[in-house]
Protein backbone atom coordinates (compact mmCIF):
# COMPACT_ATOMS: atom_id res chain seq x y z
CA UNK A 1 0.00 0.00 0.00
CA UNK A 2 2.95 2.56 1.04
CA UNK A 3 4.61 1.87 -2.01
CA UNK A 4 1.47 2.10 -4.32
CA UNK A 5 0.60 5.54 -2.88
CA UNK A 6 4.08 6.32 -3.06
CA UNK A 7 4.24 5.53 -6.88
CA UNK A 8 1.07 7.39 -7.02
CA UNK A 9 2.74 10.45 -6.09
CA UNK A 10 5.35 10.06 -8.61
CA UNK A 11 3.29 9.76 -11.08
CA UNK A 12 1.37 12.85 -9.58
CA UNK A 13 4.55 14.94 -9.90
CA UNK A 14 5.84 13.73 -13.22
CA UNK A 15 2.25 14.75 -14.75
CA UNK A 16 2.58 18.13 -12.79
CA UNK A 17 6.05 19.01 -14.00
CA UNK A 18 4.84 17.60 -17.74
CA UNK A 19 1.96 20.12 -17.89
CA UNK A 20 4.24 22.60 -16.58
CA UNK A 21 6.60 22.34 -19.28
CA UNK A 22 3.22 21.93 -21.81
CA UNK A 23 2.01 25.52 -20.36
CA UNK A 24 5.37 27.37 -20.81
CA UNK A 25 4.94 26.92 -24.34
CA UNK A 26 1.57 28.33 -24.68
CA UNK A 27 1.54 31.45 -25.99
CA UNK A 28 -1.82 33.23 -24.56
CA UNK A 29 -2.72 33.41 -20.64
CA UNK A 30 -4.50 34.95 -18.01
CA UNK A 31 -4.46 38.85 -17.90
CA UNK A 32 -4.01 40.36 -14.40
CA UNK A 33 -6.45 42.73 -12.45
CA UNK A 34 -4.96 45.83 -13.98
CA UNK A 35 -5.06 44.49 -17.39
CA UNK A 36 -8.41 43.73 -19.06
CA UNK A 37 -9.85 40.52 -17.24
CA UNK A 38 -9.88 37.92 -20.07
CA UNK A 39 -10.23 35.19 -17.69
CA UNK A 40 -12.30 35.60 -14.32
CA UNK A 41 -13.46 32.73 -12.12
CA UNK A 42 -16.48 33.36 -13.39
CA UNK A 43 -16.55 34.33 -17.43
CA UNK A 44 -15.29 31.65 -19.49
CA UNK A 45 -12.28 33.39 -20.76
CA UNK A 46 -13.61 35.25 -23.78
CA UNK A 47 -11.25 37.48 -25.42
CA UNK A 48 -12.82 41.15 -25.57
CA UNK A 49 -11.52 41.48 -28.90
CA UNK A 50 -12.22 40.75 -32.43
CA UNK A 51 -10.04 40.31 -35.29
CA UNK A 52 -6.92 40.96 -33.50
CA UNK A 53 -3.62 40.93 -35.70
CA UNK A 54 -1.24 38.60 -34.20
CA UNK A 55 2.59 37.99 -34.26
CA UNK A 56 2.91 33.98 -33.38
CA UNK A 57 6.51 32.70 -34.75
CA UNK A 58 7.47 36.15 -35.82
CA UNK A 59 11.58 36.65 -35.16
CA UNK A 60 13.28 40.02 -34.58
CA UNK A 61 16.61 39.97 -36.40
CA UNK A 62 19.39 41.82 -35.59
CA UNK A 63 21.60 42.42 -38.60
CA UNK A 64 25.23 43.94 -38.71
CA UNK A 65 25.98 45.30 -42.80
CA UNK A 66 29.38 44.92 -43.33
CA UNK A 67 29.30 45.34 -46.94
CA UNK A 68 28.09 47.72 -49.49
CA UNK A 69 25.79 44.60 -51.08
CA UNK A 70 24.38 44.14 -47.68
CA UNK A 71 23.17 47.90 -47.90
CA UNK A 72 21.84 47.03 -51.25
CA UNK A 73 20.39 44.05 -50.06
CA UNK A 74 18.72 45.18 -47.14
CA UNK A 75 17.07 48.95 -49.14
CA UNK A 76 16.21 46.35 -51.67
CA UNK A 77 14.33 43.81 -49.22
CA UNK A 78 12.65 46.78 -47.37
CA UNK A 79 11.30 48.35 -50.67
CA UNK A 80 9.66 44.51 -51.42
CA UNK A 81 7.95 44.05 -48.75
CA UNK A 82 5.87 44.39 -45.32
CA UNK A 83 6.36 40.75 -44.00
CA UNK A 84 9.52 42.42 -43.30
CA UNK A 85 9.08 45.14 -40.73
CA UNK A 86 12.35 47.39 -40.52
CA UNK A 87 12.93 49.53 -37.62
CA UNK A 88 15.45 52.17 -39.03
CA UNK A 89 16.46 51.65 -42.49
CA UNK A 90 19.43 50.34 -44.34
CA UNK A 91 21.67 53.17 -44.75
CA UNK A 92 25.68 52.90 -44.40
CA UNK A 93 28.21 50.22 -43.62
CA UNK A 94 28.73 48.82 -40.12
CA UNK A 95 25.18 49.46 -39.19
CA UNK A 96 22.55 47.57 -37.49
CA UNK A 97 19.77 47.11 -37.38
CA UNK A 98 16.31 45.23 -36.15
CA UNK A 99 13.61 43.64 -38.47
CA UNK A 100 10.31 41.88 -37.51
CA UNK A 101 10.17 39.08 -39.81
CA UNK A 102 6.45 37.44 -40.85
CA UNK A 103 6.50 34.01 -40.20
CA UNK A 104 6.25 32.81 -43.35
CA UNK A 105 9.28 34.83 -44.65
CA UNK A 106 11.96 33.77 -41.63
CA UNK A 107 13.13 30.79 -44.20
CA UNK A 108 13.78 33.08 -46.82
CA UNK A 109 15.19 35.67 -45.11
CA UNK A 110 17.37 33.00 -43.21
CA UNK A 111 18.03 31.43 -46.83
CA UNK A 112 19.56 35.27 -47.80
CA UNK A 113 21.77 35.66 -44.66
CA UNK A 114 23.51 32.68 -44.80
CA UNK A 115 24.11 33.26 -48.84
CA UNK A 116 25.30 36.65 -48.55
CA UNK A 117 27.27 35.75 -45.21
CA UNK A 118 25.52 38.69 -43.22
CA UNK A 119 26.12 38.56 -39.74
CA UNK A 120 22.96 38.68 -37.30
CA UNK A 121 21.48 37.68 -34.25
CA UNK A 122 17.96 36.62 -33.42
CA UNK A 123 16.64 38.39 -30.57
CA UNK A 124 13.22 37.12 -30.51
CA UNK A 125 12.19 33.71 -31.90
CA UNK A 126 8.73 32.41 -31.86
CA UNK A 127 6.55 34.04 -30.43
CA UNK A 128 7.55 37.07 -27.21
CA UNK A 129 6.95 34.53 -24.99
CA UNK A 130 9.88 32.34 -25.28
CA UNK A 131 12.02 35.28 -24.11
CA UNK A 132 10.58 35.78 -21.20
CA UNK A 133 10.01 31.50 -20.34
CA UNK A 134 14.72 31.66 -19.54
CA UNK A 135 14.09 35.00 -17.67
CA UNK A 136 11.58 32.88 -15.26
CA UNK A 137 14.22 30.18 -14.76
CA UNK A 138 16.94 32.98 -14.09
CA UNK A 139 14.74 34.54 -11.99
CA UNK A 140 13.27 32.26 -9.89
CA UNK A 141 16.27 29.75 -9.92
CA UNK A 142 13.80 26.81 -10.89
CA UNK A 143 15.43 23.61 -10.38
CA UNK A 144 12.98 20.19 -9.62
CA UNK A 145 12.24 19.99 -6.52
CA UNK A 146 13.02 16.84 -4.82
CA UNK A 147 10.86 16.91 -1.70
CA UNK A 148 7.63 15.19 -1.60
CA UNK A 149 5.80 17.74 0.44
CA UNK A 150 7.35 20.85 -1.07
CA UNK A 151 4.70 23.43 -2.84
CA UNK A 152 5.47 23.58 -6.45
CA UNK A 153 5.72 27.42 -7.95
CA UNK A 154 4.73 27.07 -11.75
CA UNK A 155 3.02 29.32 -14.45
CA UNK A 156 -0.48 28.92 -15.34
CA UNK A 157 -3.57 29.95 -16.33
CA UNK A 158 -5.06 30.30 -13.01
CA UNK A 159 -8.60 28.96 -13.93
CA UNK A 160 -7.35 26.69 -16.60
CA UNK A 161 -6.02 24.09 -14.06
CA UNK A 162 -8.26 24.64 -11.31
CA UNK A 163 -11.21 23.51 -13.89
CA UNK A 164 -9.36 20.69 -14.85
CA UNK A 165 -8.44 19.40 -11.21
CA UNK A 166 -10.50 20.97 -8.84
CA UNK A 167 -9.65 18.13 -6.18
CA UNK A 168 -6.06 18.82 -6.64
CA UNK A 169 -5.34 22.36 -7.04
CA UNK A 170 -5.54 25.25 -4.83
CA UNK A 171 -4.84 28.87 -5.84
CA UNK A 172 -3.92 31.16 -3.73
CA UNK A 173 -4.73 34.47 -6.06
CA UNK A 174 -2.96 36.57 -3.55
CA UNK A 175 0.18 35.56 -4.53
CA UNK A 176 -0.18 36.10 -8.33
CA UNK A 177 0.76 39.79 -8.06
CA UNK A 178 4.20 39.16 -6.59
CA UNK A 179 4.90 37.17 -9.80
CA UNK A 180 3.99 38.95 -12.30
CA UNK A 181 7.12 37.98 -14.49
CA UNK A 182 6.08 39.07 -17.46
CA UNK A 183 4.20 39.08 -20.99
CA UNK A 184 3.35 37.66 -24.04
CA UNK A 185 3.21 38.90 -27.52
CA UNK A 186 -0.37 40.55 -27.16
CA UNK A 187 0.77 42.04 -24.17
CA UNK A 188 -0.82 39.74 -21.72
CA UNK A 189 0.35 39.47 -18.46
CA UNK A 190 2.53 36.07 -17.46
CA UNK A 191 1.33 35.34 -14.00
CA UNK A 192 2.96 32.40 -11.19
CA UNK A 193 0.57 30.92 -9.40
CA UNK A 194 1.29 28.77 -6.17
CA UNK A 195 0.41 25.23 -6.45
CA UNK A 196 -0.34 22.90 -3.71
CA UNK A 197 -1.00 19.73 -3.48
CA UNK A 198 -4.00 18.27 -1.64
CA UNK B 1 -7.48 67.73 -13.24
CA UNK B 2 -8.78 70.91 -14.22
CA UNK B 3 -11.19 70.28 -11.30
CA UNK B 4 -8.79 69.45 -8.86
CA UNK B 5 -6.54 72.28 -10.03
CA UNK B 6 -9.24 75.05 -11.35
CA UNK B 7 -6.26 78.17 -10.89
CA UNK B 8 -3.69 75.97 -13.02
CA UNK B 9 -5.03 73.67 -14.80
CA UNK B 10 -7.10 74.33 -18.84
CA UNK B 11 -8.22 71.46 -20.78
CA UNK B 12 -7.51 71.85 -24.72
CA UNK B 13 -9.51 70.43 -27.25
CA UNK B 14 -8.02 71.01 -30.66
CA UNK B 15 -10.86 69.41 -32.67
CA UNK B 16 -11.24 65.36 -33.67
CA UNK B 17 -9.19 63.35 -35.18
CA UNK B 18 -9.89 61.32 -38.94
CA UNK B 19 -12.09 59.22 -36.74
CA UNK B 20 -14.13 62.07 -35.12
CA UNK B 21 -12.21 61.50 -31.64
CA UNK B 22 -11.19 64.45 -29.53
CA UNK B 23 -7.53 65.16 -29.63
CA UNK B 24 -7.24 66.53 -26.07
CA UNK B 25 -4.44 68.14 -24.37
CA UNK B 26 -3.56 70.20 -21.19
CA UNK B 27 -2.46 73.69 -20.40
CA UNK B 28 -0.27 74.50 -16.82
CA UNK B 29 -0.22 77.71 -16.33
CA UNK B 30 0.67 79.85 -13.23
CA UNK B 31 1.04 82.78 -14.58
CA UNK B 32 0.15 83.93 -18.40
CA UNK B 33 2.80 85.74 -19.13
CA UNK B 34 5.22 83.00 -18.72
CA UNK B 35 7.29 81.39 -21.82
CA UNK B 36 5.49 78.44 -23.47
CA UNK B 37 6.86 74.62 -23.88
CA UNK B 38 4.85 72.69 -26.15
CA UNK B 39 5.02 68.81 -25.88
CA UNK B 40 3.36 66.39 -27.75
CA UNK B 41 3.23 62.62 -27.82
CA UNK B 42 1.56 59.34 -29.22
CA UNK B 43 2.09 60.83 -33.16
CA UNK B 44 3.18 57.06 -33.76
CA UNK B 45 0.22 54.67 -32.09
CA UNK B 46 2.35 52.05 -31.49
CA UNK B 47 4.77 53.72 -28.58
CA UNK B 48 2.60 53.45 -26.16
CA UNK B 49 5.51 54.70 -23.57
CA UNK B 50 4.62 57.95 -25.02
CA UNK B 51 1.83 58.71 -23.58
CA UNK B 52 2.61 57.12 -20.69
CA UNK B 53 5.35 58.99 -20.39
CA UNK B 54 3.77 62.67 -20.72
CA UNK B 55 1.07 61.45 -18.64
CA UNK B 56 3.25 60.60 -16.06
CA UNK B 57 4.70 64.30 -16.57
CA UNK B 58 1.68 66.12 -15.88
CA UNK B 59 1.27 64.28 -12.57
CA UNK B 60 4.65 65.62 -11.78
CA UNK B 61 4.12 69.17 -12.54
CA UNK B 62 0.95 69.21 -10.51
CA UNK B 63 1.71 66.77 -7.91
CA UNK B 64 5.24 67.29 -7.05
CA UNK B 65 6.16 69.04 -3.87
CA UNK B 66 9.87 69.19 -5.06
CA UNK B 67 10.96 72.53 -5.15
CA UNK B 68 13.18 72.40 -8.46
CA UNK B 69 9.49 71.14 -10.62
CA UNK B 70 7.64 73.68 -8.44
CA UNK B 71 9.67 76.36 -10.08
CA UNK B 72 9.30 74.91 -13.77
CA UNK B 73 5.19 74.98 -13.17
CA UNK B 74 6.02 78.52 -11.31
CA UNK B 75 8.51 80.13 -14.48
CA UNK B 76 6.73 77.98 -17.64
CA UNK B 77 3.47 77.36 -19.10
CA UNK B 78 3.33 73.54 -20.23
CA UNK B 79 1.04 72.36 -23.23
CA UNK B 80 0.97 68.84 -23.06
CA UNK B 81 -0.83 66.31 -25.61
CA UNK B 82 -0.81 63.03 -24.67
CA UNK B 83 -2.01 61.11 -27.68
CA UNK B 84 -2.40 63.36 -31.09
CA UNK B 85 -3.08 60.59 -33.15
CA UNK B 86 -6.33 58.70 -30.98
CA UNK B 87 -7.09 56.94 -33.71
CA UNK B 88 -4.24 54.82 -34.15
CA UNK B 89 -3.73 54.42 -30.48
CA UNK B 90 -6.72 53.11 -30.11
CA UNK B 91 -6.08 50.30 -32.97
CA UNK B 92 -3.07 48.94 -30.95
CA UNK B 93 -5.67 48.38 -28.30
CA UNK B 94 -8.14 46.62 -30.13
CA UNK B 95 -6.58 45.36 -33.76
CA UNK B 96 -3.05 45.64 -34.10
CA UNK B 97 -0.63 46.61 -31.39
CA UNK B 98 1.99 47.37 -33.96
CA UNK B 99 0.19 49.69 -35.90
CA UNK B 100 2.09 53.32 -36.15
CA UNK B 101 0.02 55.70 -38.60
CA UNK B 102 -3.12 57.25 -38.62
CA UNK B 103 -6.51 55.57 -39.59
CA UNK B 104 -7.26 57.43 -42.91
CA UNK B 105 -8.46 55.44 -45.65
CA UNK B 106 -6.81 54.87 -49.24
CA UNK B 107 -8.27 52.66 -51.22
CA UNK B 108 -7.21 49.10 -49.95
CA UNK B 109 -4.97 50.24 -47.46
CA UNK B 110 -5.08 52.92 -44.70
CA UNK B 111 -2.89 55.37 -42.90
CA UNK B 112 -0.43 58.43 -43.06
CA UNK B 113 2.94 58.31 -40.78
CA UNK B 114 1.61 61.61 -39.26
CA UNK B 115 5.39 62.45 -38.55
CA UNK B 116 5.99 62.44 -42.41
CA UNK B 117 3.27 64.40 -42.99
CA UNK B 118 4.38 68.23 -42.09
CA UNK B 119 4.81 70.90 -44.69
CA UNK B 120 8.78 70.92 -43.86
CA UNK B 121 10.54 69.56 -46.90
CA UNK B 122 7.70 67.36 -47.33
CA UNK B 123 8.59 63.33 -48.55
CA UNK B 124 11.95 64.63 -49.87
CA UNK B 125 13.80 61.74 -47.77
CA UNK B 126 12.94 59.04 -45.41
CA UNK B 127 9.55 58.86 -46.36
CA UNK B 128 7.06 56.79 -48.99
CA UNK B 129 4.05 57.54 -51.70
CA UNK B 130 3.21 54.04 -51.42
CA UNK B 131 -0.57 54.36 -49.00
CA UNK B 132 0.55 50.13 -47.95
CA UNK B 133 3.90 51.75 -46.18
CA UNK B 134 4.29 52.33 -42.82
CA UNK B 135 6.00 55.71 -43.81
CA UNK B 136 3.73 56.98 -46.49
CA UNK B 137 3.62 60.49 -45.95
CA UNK B 138 0.37 61.04 -47.18
CA UNK B 139 -0.89 62.45 -50.55
CA UNK B 140 -0.28 65.67 -49.78
CA UNK B 141 1.64 67.51 -47.02
CA UNK B 142 -0.39 68.47 -44.43
CA UNK B 143 -3.29 66.22 -45.74
CA UNK B 144 -4.25 64.53 -42.57
CA UNK B 145 -6.55 66.03 -39.93
CA UNK B 146 -4.46 65.45 -37.23
CA UNK B 147 -1.56 67.27 -38.53
CA UNK B 148 -3.66 70.46 -39.37
CA UNK B 149 -4.92 70.35 -35.61
CA UNK B 150 -1.46 70.75 -34.66
CA UNK B 151 -0.50 72.91 -37.16
CA UNK B 152 -3.48 75.30 -36.08
CA UNK B 153 -2.75 75.20 -32.99
CA UNK B 154 1.14 75.82 -33.34
CA UNK B 155 0.43 78.40 -35.56
CA UNK B 156 -2.77 80.40 -33.14
CA UNK B 157 -0.19 79.82 -30.14
CA UNK B 158 3.09 80.27 -30.60
CA UNK B 159 3.44 84.29 -30.61
CA UNK B 160 0.28 84.39 -28.35
CA UNK B 161 1.68 82.14 -25.69
CA UNK B 162 5.56 82.44 -26.29
CA UNK B 163 6.47 79.21 -26.82
CA UNK B 164 10.06 78.80 -26.93
CA UNK B 165 10.28 74.69 -26.64
CA UNK B 166 8.82 71.82 -28.77
CA UNK B 167 8.84 68.39 -27.26
CA UNK B 168 8.06 65.52 -28.80
CA UNK B 169 8.07 62.22 -27.70
CA UNK B 170 8.57 58.84 -29.35
CA UNK B 171 10.30 55.19 -28.73
CA UNK B 172 12.19 53.75 -28.96
CA UNK B 173 16.23 53.62 -28.69
CA UNK B 174 16.86 55.88 -26.32
CA UNK B 175 17.82 59.03 -28.19
CA UNK B 176 17.68 63.09 -28.16
CA UNK B 177 17.51 64.61 -30.72
CA UNK B 178 16.76 67.91 -32.36
CA UNK B 179 16.28 68.88 -36.10
CA UNK B 180 17.05 68.47 -38.94
CA UNK B 181 16.06 65.27 -39.96
CA UNK B 182 15.94 66.01 -44.30
CA UNK B 183 19.33 67.23 -44.25
CA UNK B 184 23.17 66.97 -42.52
CA UNK B 185 23.03 71.18 -42.38
CA UNK B 186 23.27 72.15 -39.52
CA UNK B 187 20.47 74.94 -37.40
CA UNK B 188 21.34 77.70 -36.26
CA UNK B 189 21.80 76.75 -32.91
CA UNK B 190 23.37 73.17 -33.43
CA UNK B 191 26.02 74.00 -30.72
CA UNK B 192 23.71 74.89 -27.79
CA UNK B 193 20.54 72.00 -28.66
CA UNK B 194 24.23 69.44 -29.16
CA UNK B 195 25.39 70.74 -25.40
CA UNK B 196 22.18 70.79 -23.86
CA UNK B 197 20.80 67.35 -25.41
CA UNK B 198 24.21 65.88 -24.39
CA UNK B 199 23.17 67.37 -20.19
CA UNK B 200 20.16 65.46 -20.45
CA UNK B 201 21.41 62.38 -21.52
CA UNK B 202 23.71 63.06 -18.46
CA UNK B 203 20.86 63.76 -16.68
CA UNK B 204 19.05 60.42 -17.75
CA UNK B 205 22.21 58.59 -17.05
CA UNK B 206 22.97 59.85 -13.48
CA UNK B 207 19.60 59.02 -12.47
CA UNK B 208 19.39 55.21 -14.09
CA UNK B 209 22.21 54.47 -15.15
CA UNK B 210 20.51 54.10 -18.98
CA UNK B 211 22.61 55.65 -22.24
CA UNK B 212 20.92 57.59 -24.63
CA UNK B 213 22.74 59.26 -27.14
CA UNK B 214 21.82 63.13 -28.67
CA UNK B 215 22.46 64.68 -31.81
CA UNK B 216 20.22 66.22 -35.23
CA UNK B 217 17.73 63.39 -36.20
CA UNK B 218 19.47 62.56 -39.78
CA UNK B 219 22.97 62.05 -37.65
CA UNK B 220 21.99 60.40 -34.86
CA UNK B 221 18.65 57.79 -36.39
CA UNK B 222 17.92 57.77 -40.11
CA UNK B 223 17.16 60.70 -42.87
CA UNK B 224 13.23 61.55 -42.49
CA UNK B 225 11.27 64.89 -43.92
CA UNK B 226 7.92 65.92 -42.97
CA UNK B 227 8.12 65.39 -39.44
CA UNK B 228 6.54 67.66 -36.78
CA UNK B 229 9.86 69.28 -35.08
CA UNK B 230 11.75 70.23 -37.84
CA UNK B 231 8.00 71.95 -39.34
CA UNK B 232 7.88 73.70 -36.11
CA UNK B 233 11.38 74.72 -35.90
CA UNK B 234 11.88 75.39 -39.51
CA UNK B 235 8.48 77.36 -39.68
CA UNK B 236 7.57 78.99 -36.45
CA UNK B 237 11.49 79.54 -35.09
CA UNK B 238 10.80 77.17 -32.03
CA UNK B 239 14.10 77.44 -31.08
CA UNK B 240 14.87 74.48 -28.71
CA UNK B 241 13.75 71.65 -30.43
CA UNK B 242 13.70 67.84 -28.99
CA UNK B 243 12.64 64.49 -30.31
CA UNK B 244 13.23 61.66 -28.06
CA UNK B 245 13.18 58.22 -28.16
CA UNK B 246 12.68 56.51 -25.10
CA UNK B 247 13.12 53.34 -23.65
CA UNK B 248 14.07 50.26 -25.08
CA UNK B 249 17.95 50.36 -26.79
CA UNK B 250 18.43 50.52 -30.09
CA UNK B 251 18.27 46.50 -30.36
CA UNK B 252 15.81 46.13 -28.01
CA UNK B 253 13.99 42.61 -27.64
CA UNK B 254 10.69 44.22 -26.65
CA UNK B 255 10.34 46.71 -29.68
CA UNK B 256 7.71 49.18 -28.94
CA UNK B 257 6.22 46.62 -26.11
CA UNK B 258 7.84 47.66 -23.24
CA UNK B 259 7.33 45.77 -20.03
CA UNK B 260 5.16 47.10 -17.35
CA UNK B 261 7.87 47.56 -14.99
CA UNK B 262 9.79 49.93 -17.09
CA UNK B 263 6.83 52.68 -17.68
CA UNK B 264 7.90 54.32 -14.31
CA UNK B 265 11.55 54.48 -15.21
CA UNK B 266 10.99 55.62 -18.71
CA UNK B 267 9.01 58.34 -17.33
CA UNK B 268 11.47 59.81 -15.13
CA UNK B 269 14.04 59.61 -17.15
CA UNK B 270 11.99 61.57 -20.21
CA UNK B 271 11.03 63.87 -16.98
CA UNK B 272 14.61 64.53 -15.65
CA UNK B 273 15.77 64.91 -19.42
CA UNK B 274 13.08 67.58 -19.96
CA UNK B 275 14.06 68.94 -16.77
CA UNK B 276 17.69 69.78 -17.64
CA UNK B 277 17.13 71.09 -21.20
CA UNK B 278 14.87 73.50 -19.91
CA UNK B 279 16.48 74.68 -17.04
CA UNK B 280 19.60 74.99 -19.43
CA UNK B 281 18.22 76.89 -22.49
CA UNK B 282 16.93 79.32 -19.68
CA UNK B 283 20.64 79.54 -18.24
CA UNK B 284 20.98 80.38 -22.30
CA UNK B 285 18.83 83.39 -22.42
CA UNK B 286 15.66 81.19 -24.38
CA UNK B 287 13.04 81.88 -22.41
CA UNK B 288 13.69 85.91 -22.06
Amino acid sequence: MRGDNEKQWNIFRLLTRTIFILLLAMSELKSSAEGAAYCTKDDRCVEPFKNLARYDHYRIYNVELATEEHVELFKKLEEQSDSLTFIGHAREVGQKLSILVAAHKVADLADLLEHYQVKHRILVSGTFTFSHTYKIFDKFHFRPTTSKRKSIRIMLPSCLLARIFPNLIGITTSIWKQFMIGWNHWPRNILISLLFSI
Amino acid sequence: MAKKYPNLVTVLDIGSSTQGVPIKGVKISHNPANKGIFIESGIHAREWIAPAAATYLINQLLTSNEDSIKNLVKNYNWFIFPSINPDGYKYTFEHDRMWRKNRQLFGTARGVDLNRNYPDHWNSTGSSSDPTRYDFAGPSAGSEIETQRIMKFIEDNVQKEQIKAYLALHSYSQMIMFPYGYTKDRVENYDDLKELGQQATDAIKSLTGRDYVSGSIIETIYPSSGGSMDWAYAEHKIPIAYTFELRGPPDSQDMFILPAEEILPTSQEAFAAIKTIIEGATAKGYFK
